[in-house]
């Protein structure tokens, strides 16, 4: 079959199956359930140290998305859509788990040291990102893993541009200090 | 900031990883689930509860305005001693300045117009106007009642017709020659009328003629608008010359 057929009515029943979740079927709930929630417990995962609170965290959002199906336009992909709430619901949870504080004072020296280019695997990927503080991580993984801007970071967290951007700096250098420490660890050499 | 090579390796990887929930993790949000429907269905009940309450209460309103607007009774004329009428310039009589008083009684109900007041030519309302009369409800004193044979107390009247009809009745009793003119001019006039009755009413009110003595309340609350006026334009004159004063003060000593 030709692809382009195959993605068209990959999006035709997918648009059903949305039709059909907001008529409250159960079983499209569950087909989209299916559908997305691995995906979707890895994106809470990014933000949630504890895969226990992380799923809490995506059935959660998936309450959310099922709910508020309705309100879905179809002027973006619904993936994205879903993401997007398992994103603020991860947030919501870490703001509402303990007071995360942002420093807003600027750092004076903006040079980046470099870092070796390594192969680090998931495993490792995922200690260094659960190694920094919910501050810095969650500026960490809404720049540089999920792609927003310092402007959108800045709205959704309740903080300025400029913190935005100095927390996002000092994500980063505790990342290759702790990526330092962590190949002394595993390897014996830095 | 430029992404750093490291960065973009983190995402590739993080972006194509999946964690595949546990067993129960669909049973939990089909029950949560469950119990956000009777929710939704409870909430729209919800505000329709007090949609129906406010809509209920605004009926009510209207009909309470409703009664609140019917009861425009017509009063009762009066029959003075010369027989009177009701007077017909009611600008003319506004014009006169003791006498206006004087000619204005006989449209009042309750008959507290003073027996020597009631001169002047007076006209009789069409039927039209009659209709627009207010009742002025006075309270019945002894003195009153006692002093004014041929005065008509205002009867309780339960609907406007009731009393428009009274109205008519008193009207041919006491005037059984006149004829009604026309009810544009008559309008006004029958406004001017009650103000001026009211004003009566007040005045009587202050002075008993069996005792003569004299309701202290009411003539201190005329009195006292009358120095807040009179106060007020001292006040005014004074503040003008002061400021005139002043400034003929500065300019001479500039000088």
């Amino acid at each position: 079959m030709n692809p382009l057929l195959k993605v068209i009515q990959l999006h035709n029943s997918e648009k059903q199956l949305i039709k059909r979740a907001t008529e409250n079927s159960r079983e499209a709930q569950h087909k989209i359930f299916e559908r997305y929630s691995p995906k979707m417990l890895s994106v809470c995962r990014y933000y949630v140290n504890d895969i226990q609170e992380a799923e809490e965290v995506m059935l959660n959002g998936f309450l959310k998305v099922f709910t508020h199906i309705g309100s879905f336009r179809h002027d973006g992909s619904f993936e994205g859509w879903i993401r997007r709430i398992m994103t603020r619901e991860s947030i919501s949870f870490l703001r509402a788990k303990r007071k995360i504080l942002f420093n807003d004072e600027l750092p004076e020296d903006l040079t980046d040291d470099t870092i070796e280019d390594n192969d680090f695997d998931l495993e490792l990927i995922q200690e260094l990102i659960d190694l920094l503080p919910e501050g810095y991580r969650m500026v960490f993984v809404l720049y540089a893993i999920e792609g927003y801007r310092h402007k959108e970071i800045a709205e959704m967290l309740s903080i300025s541009e400029s913190t935005s951007k100095s927390q996002l700096y000092k994500s980063r250098k505790l990342l290759r200090k702790n990526i330092k420490n962590l190949k002394l660890k595993r390897h014996g050499t830095p | 900031m430029a992404p750093l090579k490291i960065e973009e390796q983190m995402k590739d990887k993080l972006e194509a990883r999946t964690i595949s929930p546990s067993q129960d993790a669909w049973n939990s949000l089909e029950a949560k689930l469950d119990k956000e429907k009777p929710k939704s269905s409870k909430s729209a009940l919800w505000w329709m509860g007090p949609a129906a309450a406010a809509a209920v209460l605004i009926i009510l309103l209207i009909n309470w305005g409703q009664k609140d607007e019917a009861p425009m009774e017509v009063i009762p004329l009066v029959e003075s001693e010369e027989g009177g009428q009701i007077p017909g310039n009611m600008e003319a009589t506004d014009q006169k300045t003791g006498n206006d008083e004087e000619n204005a009684k006989t449209e009042i109900a309750s008959g507290l117009m003073d027996e020597k007041e009631a001169d002047g030519p007076l006209h009789k309302a069409p039927r039209s106007a009659k209709e627009q009369i207010k009742k002025i409800s006075v309270p019945e004193t002894d003195a009153v009642v006692a002093r004014e044979k041929s005065v008509q107390k205002i009867p309780d009247f339960e609907s406007p017709q009731a009393g428009i009809d009274l109205k008519e009745e008193t009207i041919a009793e006491l005037m059984p020659n006149e004829e009604f003119s026309g009810p544009d001019e008559l309008d006004s006039e029958v406004d001017q009328l009650l103000s001026k009755a009211m004003k009566n009413i007040i005045k009587v009110k202050t002075v008993r003629t069996d005792n003569q003595s004299i309701q202290a309340d009411v003539l201190l609350g005329e009195v006292e608008n009358d120095l807040d006026r009179s106060f007020r334009d001292r006040i005014f004159k004074a503040l003008v010359s002061g400021y005139e004063s002043v400034k003929t003060a500065v300019a001479e000593r500039n000088n």
